[in-house]
């Protein structure tokens, strides 16, 4: 189903019909955009349900000016965001660094395939600050172009540039030492 | 290292699990109207209980306060003309009695003949 027609279903009162072709069309996707900002894929399943319950009681107020999935993006962007905040004021009350905790999640984590230099970049990713983590993400993971961006974050195109920017530098000083292409 | 690939995985058939499992918030969200609800109604609840108990307790262990009527019949007793008045007043109403009226008033309130004489002897 295509977004216009998850759309059109939607309003036609086929509430839930719509809702489950979102599950079924973006879920994987979203899963995606949580995960490769720095969470566990625990978190990163438990955030989903939230995002989706979040879907599924703000879809009324979808007035289709935005895409579809630049709405859900928003949406999971946001919900990950702001646990990755709350997670960030955890650690520094009790003394610890977020940053550490998510480079020992990458050391730790079960499901991760790639080398060293994958390694590395991951642990470089997971070091940068919120906004240009986000950009750097979208930018080299979904490959969305910065106008796109522009309207998921409501960051104006040139501020974004700037952020990537900064992320790259930030991530070629750090894996110097690696061959990684970007 | 391709462009666009993250080296991480997901356990084996996680996404149709979690498709699975996302495809039922909206029923879950149904049901969860009263979920919502319940607490508040629980605690109204346990407050109202509170509040009768409370009543009935207190109204079995306080004293029943005198009431507007006992306090009106009470009040019959008060005397409410000041003794002194009577005892500083000149007597004036005594002075259209007779000494016979006197007498017979005396008697007729219980006075004997040997109290009067001693009375009128002084």
């Amino acid at each position: 189903m295509t977004e216009k027609e998850i759309i059109h279903v939607f309003h036609s009162g086929q509430h839930e019909r719509a809702f489950n072709a979102i599950v079924e069309n973006y879920s994987e996707r979203l899963y995606w955009v949580v995960r490769r900002l720095g969470n566990s894929h625990e978190d990163t399943d438990d955030l989903l349900q939230d995002i989706f319950v979040k879907i599924w009681t703000a879809l009324p107020s979808f007035r289709g000016e935005a895409q579809l999935y630049t709405w859900l993006y928003r949406i999971a962007l946001n919900e990950t965001l702001n646990f990755l905040s709350r997670q960030r004021v955890r650690a520094a009350l009790q003394f610890k660094s977020l940053d550490e905790e998510m480079e020992r999640r990458i050391d730790d984590d079960p499901y991760f395939n790639g080398n060293e230099a994958e390694r590395a970049l991951s642990k470089a990713i997971a070091r940068l600050p919120g906004k240009q983590k986000t950009v750097f993400m979208m930018r080299y993971y979904d490959d969305l172009p910065y106008e796109e961006i522009a309207r998921i974050t409501g960051t104006s195109v040139g501020s974004l540039k700037a952020s990537y920017h900064i992320a790259s530098e930030k991530i070629r000083e750090e894996l110097k030492n690696f061959t990684i292409d970007f | 290292m391709a462009k666009n690939e993250l080296h991480i995985g997901v356990p084996q058939g996680y996404f149709d699990n979690l498709k699975n499992r996302l495809s039922q918030i909206p029923g879950q969200q149904r049901v969860s109207t009263w979920e919502k609800v319940r607490p508040y109604v629980a605690l109204a609840a346990c407050f109202a209980i509170s509040v009768t108990a409370g009543t009935f307790v207190l109204n079995r262990t306080t004293p029943q306060a005198e009431s507007y009527y006992d306090y009106l019949a009470a009040s019959d007793m008060i005397p409410v003309t000041d003794p002194f008045a009577i005892l500083d007043s000149n007597g004036s109403s005594d002075e259209d009695l007779s000494p016979s009226e006197i007498v017979d008033y005396l008697i007729e309130t219980g006075f004997t003949e040997d109290q009067l004489a001693d009375v009128y002897s002084e």
